[in-house]
């Protein structure tokens, strides 16, 4: 669905963000595009997008070069930035005006996800917190049923029980056509949503693996004396005691740590690696 | 066509809306006061004209380069990019509300505002406007006014995908800087061709004719070098039927370049 292939970025002559970097996502699939500040996660998603050019290389979304913008690729495509902006109109002009550009809008869900929101419908955009605004957006996103949705920083803004109105929504809406990208600081937000792990550091992918690969092959655990376990490869101290990833060699089955795995790859990566490899 | 029309007109009806009245009001009401309190009037349609063209040209080129403006801000820049519509469909909408829109409108408006001056004229003095400007009947000249309005509006919507604020400023000095240069090289070239001895360069008009002042130093006299007739007649069908063209198809393949 969507397949980068050698791609090279640079803002700047010499200082380039992405060198020769490689990365194809399949449908079917919510991706949590992971990586430190400045790593360069939303110039990925804005190469995925379109809104950005390769200096070299190639990055297509379902078979169209994104840089060409052509329309039957933007009608299948959404972006929901970070910093984003809504007209000065109500829901429904909103509506109105941009849902006839998507084939697919599918209006009844559009208001079902506004109501599991609690967002008002008569309500002007612009009177709106930033955080409604938000959820505006992403339920006019989802309601546009694009094959590629592609959210950067989606949780931010949003309140703790938005956070969860925000998991239950995305869940429902995924299907076996769709590939979700979402790009995130706030892993925890998105533990139990992500089915897929990207983490980019270093001007490349480091690490690409489905979320029950991890689990086959590590083990995520909390104990109190981090002298009684063996095979760490990574661990954390907190007041409940030390979290630990250790291999799973005994199959055992363990929840994700997504922050875990995330400081574990980019403190320890070679080790992890080799056991993915 | 008609979507992205209406999404822009959606997002931009109260600048619009706020436009036309500022425009139609300043007009109608500057007339109207200067015939109540200066007492002034207007004696004839060609005593109103140049407040007309002023008109035309500032308003159509500050207006034509606000057409982008949407590129200056990252949040709108997506919304604008993103929207799915070909490239080429949002350069024509803009193309079209900045040209034949505007145009309309203001022509539209300049009417209405000239009955109004006129009624207001004739109630409150007693005196009637001459119409002495016939446009239609002979528009030789005059409609010049208008090909070089068409070609600095196709400037300013090329200056428009380069600078996406403070646009208007910007394309002005970048008028004045081309035209400069343009004068710099005519300039040097009139030099290599005359010699340096009689300031050629200094009377010339660039590309067009340079006057060389002979004599003295009792008498003088100019001769006059004109380029050719047909080099003349190409300025005319460039100004008429190219320049425009050429800087609206930059313009959009400006567009299809931004990126955010």
């Amino acid at each position: 669905m969507i397949n980068i292939q050698s791609l090279t970025f640079s803002y700047r002559k010499n200082k380039p963000l992405f060198e020769n970097l490689q990365l194809r996502l399949e449908a079917g699939h919510i991706y949590g595009l992971l990586g430190k500040n400045g790593a360069g996660k939303s110039t990925l998603l804005k190469q995925m997008a379109g809104l950005l050019f390769p200096d070299s290389g190639t990055c297509e979304v379902m078979g169209y070069p994104s840089a060409k913008r052509q329309p039957a690729f933007l009608r299948e495509i959404f972006l929901v930035p970070e910093e984003f902006y809504l007209p000065k109109v109500s829901v429904k002009r909103y509506v109105g005006t941009y849902a006839p550009f998507y084939p697919n809008f599918d209006e009844g869900a559009f208001y079902k996800y506004l109501k599991e929101f609690e967002i008002p419908k008569d309500q002007q955009l612009t009177e709106m917190s930033y955080g409604q605004k938000k959820k505006v957006l992403i339920s006019f996103a989802l309601a546009t049923n694009t094959k590629v949705l592609i959210m950067d920083e989606p949780t931010n803004g949003l309140d703790i029980p938005s956070k969860s109105q925000f998991r239950k929504v995305i869940a429902a809406a995924v299907s076996e056509e769709k590939c979700i990208v979402i790009s995130t600081h706030q892993v925890r937000d998105l533990d139990n949503l992500i089915d897929s792990i990207v983490i980019i550091d270093g001007h490349k992918i480091i690490f690409r693996e489905d979320v029950q690969t991890v689990t086959d092959k590590l083990s995520f655990k909390t104990v109190s004396r981090i002298e009684e376990s063996t095979d760490i490869l990574f661990a954390d101290s907190n007041l409940r005691g030390h979290t630990i990833i250790t291999r799973n060699a005994g199959n055992e089955q363990s929840k994700i740590d997504m922050e875990l795995l995330f400081n574990a790859i980019l403190t320890n990566h070679k080790p992890i690696q080799e056991i993915f490899n | 066509m008609q979507f992205y029309l209406q999404k822009h007109i959606t997002d931009h009806y109260r600048f619009y809306s706020m436009s036309m009245l500022a425009i139609f009001g300043i007009m109608t009401v500057l007339g109207v006061l200067m015939i109540l309190l200066a007492r002034d009037p207007f004696n004839r349609l060609s005593d109103l004209v140049p407040f007309y063209f002023i008109g035309l040209f500032f308003g159509g080129m500050l207006f034509t380069s606000r057409s982008f403006n949407e590129l200056g801000s990252k949040e709108k820049g997506v919304d604008f990019i993103m929207l799915p519509a070909s490239q080429f469909e949002k350069f024509v909408t803009l193309f079209l509300v900045s040209t034949i829109g505007f145009l309309a409108f203001y022509n539209l408006s300049c009417y209405v505002s000239f009955k109004i001056i006129q009624s207001v004229q004739l109630a409150a003095l007693d005196r009637k406007i001459e119409m002495n400007y016939d446009f239609f009947d002979n528009p030789k000249e005059k409609v010049y006014f208008y090909y070089v309005y068409v070609v600095l509006q196709a400037a300013f919507l090329l200056g428009a995908t380069y600078y996406h604020k403070y646009s208007f400023i910007k394309t002005i000095l970048s008028v004045f800087v081309f035209a400069f240069l343009v004068w710099c090289v005519n300039a040097f070239l009139v030099t290599c061709i005359f010699g340096f001895q009689h300031e050629f360069w200094k009377r010339s008009v660039p590309f067009f004719m340079v006057n060389k002042l002979e004599g003295g130093p009792i008498s003088w006299h100019t001769t006059v070098y004109l380029i050719p007739e047909w080099l003349r007649h190409f300025y005319d069908f460039a100004l008429k039927f190219l320049i425009a063209p050429i800087l609206w198809t930059i313009a959009y393949f400006r567009l299809k370049d931004q990126e955010i």
